[in-house]
């Protein structure tokens, strides 16, 4: 249904100064997404044995399902995913489908690197933003009435960002192409396919009200499920248990990077939540940025490089932030605002989602018809499952000898739990996680 | 609650929505290219 037709009091009126604090908090979100996003990176690299990319991955994605059930348990509670879904349950298609949509990007990035090395692939597939942009455009109303100066700000920031990143992925690079470059070249434009269409559910859910602690907890359905389809369908039942068996030892580091890659995950859904796909994909795409810290301070990676390759590193980095800055200061006006809620009364008139439920969401507000999220004993057993499978692995885990720098490392981690503590307070006191 | 009647049942609403079509055509266009790169 047009949204015309829909009263516009469905939906009232943003105070300004509201509207200014969500936009606010959705660019810090997406500065403290990219951090943990990147750093999820680090565990993996411990991993030096021979394990299959696949099975990386599926191990990863089970980190990953650990930690999508027990933060949203911590944070408020399933009952909270309970209410979201009752008041909106068409959702759970459309997050089972972004849960397989992600896997399957996820495998085809690791063809990708195989065939046509870091360097060429991680650009192609960080096109992803320039998809969102014109996904939130056609569909969720984005950048409608923003003016040249947003348009050049979103539009001229990610591709600015698109040129860092290259330069970034060629000074990091560490393999050369194959004889299926082609393929590798289809791999990686593909993942950004995917990805950048990803979105289009996470906007849908966000516009509609619900939680992003909510989404989550069934987008990983569909990416676990997903993933290990495809793992079983490229290595057979039984050379997955062997190879699983055989990784007991580098488990807890592939899952621990899953865990850590959910916190920027979460992030990142709550950056698309309040300033829309366009803005939040290309400030979380800086993970490429905290990546290459963790690769070069801690970890020692280009230390026998030439200077031409720090050149390379210093101003790949600076286009890269003057890409998020161009962004980060384009924000939505009032008057893209409108079209926002458009968007927001046309999702909560096709599934027949309460009006009240959705404007208050809108604003990052608890609707005055939902009890307080509490939690219960079932979220106190789900947290100590999840914790007591990451510390079995973790008992059995070894730690590769491996050049490792200890201060960089811990900088790094303080920077990190700095922003999840600043960026989690504000998320808190804002909107109450909502 | 102020709740808004839907214009028609859960199903048909899906079912005729671009915004499920087009992530479902990816991903199935993803997985086809899956196939033919392995």
């Amino acid at each position: 249904m047009p949204a015309e037709s829909v009263p516009a009091s469905l939906i009232p009126s943003q105070d300004p100064a509201r509207h200014r604090s969500l936009q606010l908090l959705g660019i810090f979100c997406g500065f403290t997404a990219g951090a943990w996003l990147g750093a999820a990176e680090a565990p993996t690299k411990l991993v030096s044995i021979g394990i299959s990319p696949i099975v990386i991955s599926l191990i990863m994605v089970v980190g990953v399902f650990l930690a999508r059930w027990s933060l949203p348990a911590l944070v408020l509670g399933t009952s909270s995913v309970r209410a979201d879904v009752r008041r909106a349950p068409h959702l759970i298609l459309w997050a089972l489908l972004a849960g397989c949509l992600w896997a399957v990007a996820n495998t085809l990035t690791i063809f990708a690197i195989r065939d046509i090395g870091l360097s060429i692939a991680f650009p192609l597939w960080n096109s992803n933003s320039l998809l969102g942009i014109f996904w939130g455009f056609l569909f969720f109303n984005e950048l409608r009435q923003a003016g040249w100066r947003r348009w050049a700000g979103v539009l001229g920031g990610a591709l600015v960002m698109c040129v860092g990143a290259a330069i970034l992925a060629i000074a990091s690079a560490s393999h050369s192409s194959s004889a299926h470059s082609l393929n590798g070249v289809c791999a990686a434009l593909g993942a950004g396919v995917l990805w950048g269409t990803m979105y289009i559910p996470y906007r849908k859910a966000y516009l509609t009200g619900m939680n992003p602690l909510s989404f989550v907890t069934f987008f990983t359905f569909g990416e676990l499920g997903m993933m290990a389809a495809l793992a079983l369908s490229y290595n057979g039942v039984s050379p997955l248990w062997h190879e699983l068996v055989q990784a007991r030892t580098v488990i807890f580091w592939l899952m621990f990077g899953g865990f850590i890659w959910v916190i920027g995950d979460l992030f990142q859904q709550y950056a698309a939540k309040y300033v829309g796909i366009s803005r939040g994909i290309p400030l979380s795409n800086t993970n490429q940025l905290w990546g290459l810290l963790w690769g070069i301070l801690v970890f020692g990676e280009l230390h026998d490089k030439s200077h031409t390759t720090f050149f390379q590193v210093i101003g790949g980095s600076l286009l890269m932030m003057l890409g998020v800055a161009a962004i980060a200061l384009s924000s939505a006006t009032g008057q893209e605002q409108k079209h926002w809620k458009e968007a927001a009364q046309r999702e909560s008139e096709r599934y027949g989602v309460a009006a009240d439920y959705v404007a208050a969401r809108f604003e990052g507000r608890r609707a005055a018809s939902e009890s307080r999220p509490s939690r219960s004993a079932l979220d106190w057993l789900l947290v100590a499952v999840a914790s007591t499978i990451l510390l079995a692995f973790a008992s059995i885990a070894r730690v590769p000898q491996f050049s490792f720098h200890w201060v960089p490392a811990l900088v790094l981690t303080a920077a990190l739990l700095l922003l999840l503590f600043l960026c989690g307070r504000k998320l808190w006191r804002t909107t109450g996680f909502h | 609650m102020n709740r808004v009647e839907p214009t028609r049942g859960r199903a048909a609403s899906i079912f005729t929505d671009i915004h499920f079509w087009v992530p479902a055509a990816v991903l199935l266009g993803g997985l086809l290219l899956l196939k033919f790169i392995h």
